[in-house]
């Protein structure tokens, strides 16, 4: 009997905990909304239903069992993305001894997974949900040729596991002079093109003895699995895109040809001087990841970048997101607020620091922008975006509201 | 013939006419008509004029008579605001050749930034684009005093065509940075009691340099003339109180030990960077000292900046400070987009009317040249930011901008129609 009473808690526990989960019904009345997908919606309603976004629109009808929110005064978002980081992997206090962004210990390591060096304690990570940035792109390197490989992931959770969108989202090269000078031998260019070429060569053996194996499983034997050729094959096999670190035009010159050599899929970090090339990668439809530096003259450091880089690349038909590059994610704004400042058209800079930093990421099924099936990700603004008064009022992640200012 | 003439005069008319803000021109008289006029100090002027001669304003207001043979430039629907003033910079003294800082002794005051100055450097004329038209450039940080600053203006012509003032301060620097240098070669001073202790001495034996002189003029008769020494000569100006300090304090203990030397000693101070001013706020507000903030966070090298916080501009500001703005060394972001950088302020509450005072008349306070700059004022020189909106507002775009009375055209828009990819 006894039994009997505990079994039937343990179930009613059970029941009510999914029904919550379940019952997480929330109608958004919403002043100005951003689909980014589609056109700007005013006075418009979203519905979320559990951890999705359920309907959006400007005249939808709220169902009788939705709570309702009054948002008729703000502006609502999707959750920005950065397209580039490396936070909880490189600590947000300087100059401590936990960096974990770089092995460097070899110049090919792409056996490296990012996942491994995430503290997702940081207090980046909570900096990142308070700013809006709801989804990030996180990143082994750039000191080695091939660095590891990278996870897109969400910044609120209290487990990785239950953070991760998609484990690997890429494989992280880097070209030009991270490897030659970070990785602590000067090398050239030459020298590290056939490095680069060398292993993708093995790789490109080691798929084959795979598929010989695959064909027919009884005759051949099975090759031993190997950890560092294993990301490269996915590689090679287009299940898995390269996130290639470049700076100079012919830096991503030789990454395009590089890809078509071996059929990789690829997107370009950085990208200072992209606007060069801007037609190819256009022609090609190579998605670009630019900043951190957003300068029109740099003190000579990195060269010239032209403070309009993403208009530039923007109205040439290239898909741009932008970067943080590191532990400031409220940043994220700012970046692409300088960017309108210098000529980028707003929508298109809006665009970039949500869908296509998805779209680099291959995420955009889940996160990016504000349409019936995604994620519900949401920011809430309390003015026009980008602006610099603007401030975030409610951030939503997975349908759950994980900020609200005071 | 006549046919000829007509054509002439059809010709010369269109050239008046034409489009004045591509054009360089220097003209003795101009009038800036009908644009809304942000003066700073003296409220908005809503379709006000600004007459300008010989590089100065001469009259702010409605309804200004055009006099004879004055240029007529048509700001309907524009904004104007005074010239921006980026309060902190190393500009003009980096390119591909670094000038900025000295290696050797940490105490240097008798250098001199003018001297490493590049008027060719591109960084000036970028500035330019931004909307700042007067730059105060400073040596490194890298020393506890690290030479003499300028006030210039980003001019076409040599470096004494740019300077509005210098000395305009002396540099001084509290903390890790003078540490970073002099604690790997094992010499003073390598801690924070080294750098205090060498500051006292140097200001000791200033005013033991000053006394000896003191007591010769008084008797020159009787008495030896001393020896004159550059780097004293620049010390006592700043104990006479001339010349400012501006002093790099980024921890709340640097702050209050630059605080109390500076009240031992009696000069005045300016603290730069000021990171974790808001722990001290009170006794910065009280003794209502001047601070150039560096408002946005990047990614810092360095311990001393790591409590950075957007919302130290306004808790100084409430406290009593008079507040400016300046980038950061090694910031991602322009240095040209100083006003979109200090709005971002506002995001903390710093008032709009306050962020535009901290680029323009709070720093031309701190260095002492608010008779020049700072303002549309009359009488001072014609520095000034044509916009086609509100200054603050991201989608604004700088249309023209305006020193000495000088109209330069190399506006944010024209670099970009040239950067564009056609």
């Amino acid at each position: 009997m006894k039994k009997k009473i505990i079994y039937t808690y343990c179930f009613l526990l059970f029941f009510c905990n999914i029904s919550a989960q379940q019952n997480n019904s929330i109608a958004l009345k919403c002043g100005k909304l951003y689909p980014i997908t589609g056109p700007v919606i005013d006075d418009g309603i979203l519905l979320i239903k559990g951890s999705k976004i359920y309907a959006v629109g400007a005249d939808i009808s709220i169902p009788q069992n939705f709570r309702i929110l009054d948002l008729s005064d703000k502006v609502v978002l999707p959750g920005l993305i950065d397209a580039h980081t490396h936070i909880g992997a490189i600590s947000s206090r300087p100059l401590v001894v936990e960096y974990d962004a770089n092995e460097r210990t070899d110049i090919i390591e792409p056996q490296m997974r990012i996942i491994d060096a995430i503290n997702i304690h940081d207090e980046s990570f909570e900096k990142a949900v308070n700013a809006g940035v709801t989804t990030i792109i996180n990143r082994p390197g750039s000191a080695a040729l091939i660095d590891g490989q990278a996870v897109a992931m969400k910044t609120y959770g209290s487990k990785l596991a239950d953070m991760i969108i998609k484990y690997p989202c890429d494989v992280k090269f880097a070209l030009g002079m991270n490897p030659k000078v970070l990785f602590g031998q000067n090398k050239t260019r030459m020298g590290l093109a056939a490095i680069l070429r060398e292993a993708l060569e093995k790789a490109k053996k080691y798929k084959e003895k795979w598929d010989k194996y695959k064909q027919n499983p009884e005759k051949n034997d099975k090759p031993d699995i190997d950890h560092e050729l294993e990301p490269l094959k996915n590689l090679l096999e287009g299940k898995l895109p390269a996130h290639i670190h470049c700076a100079r035009a012919d830096d991503i010159l030789f990454a395009i040809e590089l890809a078509e050599e071996f059929n990789m899929d690829i997107s370009l970090g950085h990208g200072y001087e992209a606007y060069k090339v801007a037609d190819i990668l256009a022609e090609k439809d190579i998605p670009v990841c630019i900043g951190p530096e957003l300068l029109g003259w740099d003190q000579g450091k990195k060269g010239e970048i032209p403070v309009d880089l993403g208009g530039i690349l923007a109205r040439a038909g290239v898909r741009v997101s932008i970067q943080t590059d590191g532990i400031f994610q409220q940043n994220l704004w700012l970046q692409a607020a300088i960017c309108v400042r210098n000529g980028m058209d707003f929508m298109d800079a809006l665009k970039a620091i949500t869908i296509h930093a998805a779209e680099l990421g291959r995420i955009q099924d889940r996160v990016g922008s504000i349409e019936v099936g995604k994620d519900a990700d949401l920011v809430v603004l309390n003015d026009t975006p980008l602006q610099p008064w603007t401030q975030v009022e409610m951030v939503f992640v997975d349908g759950r509201i994980v900020f609200e200012k005071k | 013939m006549k046919f000829a003439t007509v054509i002439l005069c059809a010709v010369l008319c269109v050239l008046v006419s034409g489009d004045l803000f591509s054009q360089d021109i220097h003209n003795k008289m101009m009038v800036l008509q009908n644009g809304k006029l942000l003066t700073i100090t003296k409220g908005i002027v809503e379709k006000g004029s600004i007459l300008i001669q010989d590089g100065k304003i001469v009259k702010v207001g409605k309804g200004i008579k055009v006099p004879a043979g004055a240029k007529i430039v048509n700001i309907a629907g524009k904004t104007v605001m005074p010239g921006i003033i980026l309060a902190h910079s190393r500009a003009g003294t980096r390119a591909k050749e670094w000038d900025s800082n000295e290696n050797g002794d940490p105490v240097m005051p008798e250098l001199r930034i003018i001297d490493s100055i590049n008027p060719q450097n591109s960084s000036l004329t970028w500035l330019r684009t931004g909307g700042i038209t007067t730059i105060l450039v400073a040596p490194e940080s890298k020393k506890v005093v690290s030479g003499q600053c300028a006030l210039i203006k980003p001019v076409q012509g040599t470096i004494e065509d740019m300077i509005l003032k210098f000395p305009a301060a002396v540099q001084f620097s509290m903390g890790e940075e003078p540490k970073k240098v002099y604690q790997p070669k094992r010499v003073l001073p390598s801690s924070r009691m080294g750098i205090s202790y060498l500051l006292r001495k140097t200001f000791t034996e200033t005013e033991e340099y000053m006394e000896k002189w003191q007591k010769y003029k008084k008797d020159p008769k009787n008495s030896t003339q001393p020896e004159r020494d550059e780097k004293y000569e620049i010390l006592s100006r700043i104990l006479e109180k001339k010349l400012p300090v501006i002093l790099h304090a980024n921890r709340s203990d640097d702050i209050m030990n630059a605080i109390r030397l500076s009240e031992k000693f009696g000069f005045k101070i300016i603290l730069d960077h000021c990171t974790e001013g808001y722990m001290v706020a009170d006794e910065i507000g009280k003794r209502r000292l001047p601070v150039i903030i560096t408002n946005v966070g990047t990614m810092w090298k360095t311990w001393e900046k790591q409590n950075h916080k957007v919302e130290n501009a306004e808790i100084l500001r409430k406290n009593g400070a008079l507040v400016a703005f300046q980038v950061g060394e090694g910031s991602p972001y322009p240095e040209k987009d100083l006003l979109l950088l200090a709005s971002v302020s506002l995001k903390k509450g710093f008032p709009r009317e306050e962020v535009l005072r901290a680029i323009t008349i709070n720093p031309a306070k701190m260095f002492g040249v608010e008779h020049r700059i700072g303002s549309i004022e009359e009488g001072k020189d014609a520095d000034l930011v044509i916009l086609d909106g509100d200054p603050l507002n991201i989608k604004t775009n700088i249309v023209s901008v305006i020193i000495n009375g000088r109209i330069y055209s190399d506006s944010v828009i024209k670099e970009q129609k040239k950067q564009t990819y056609e």
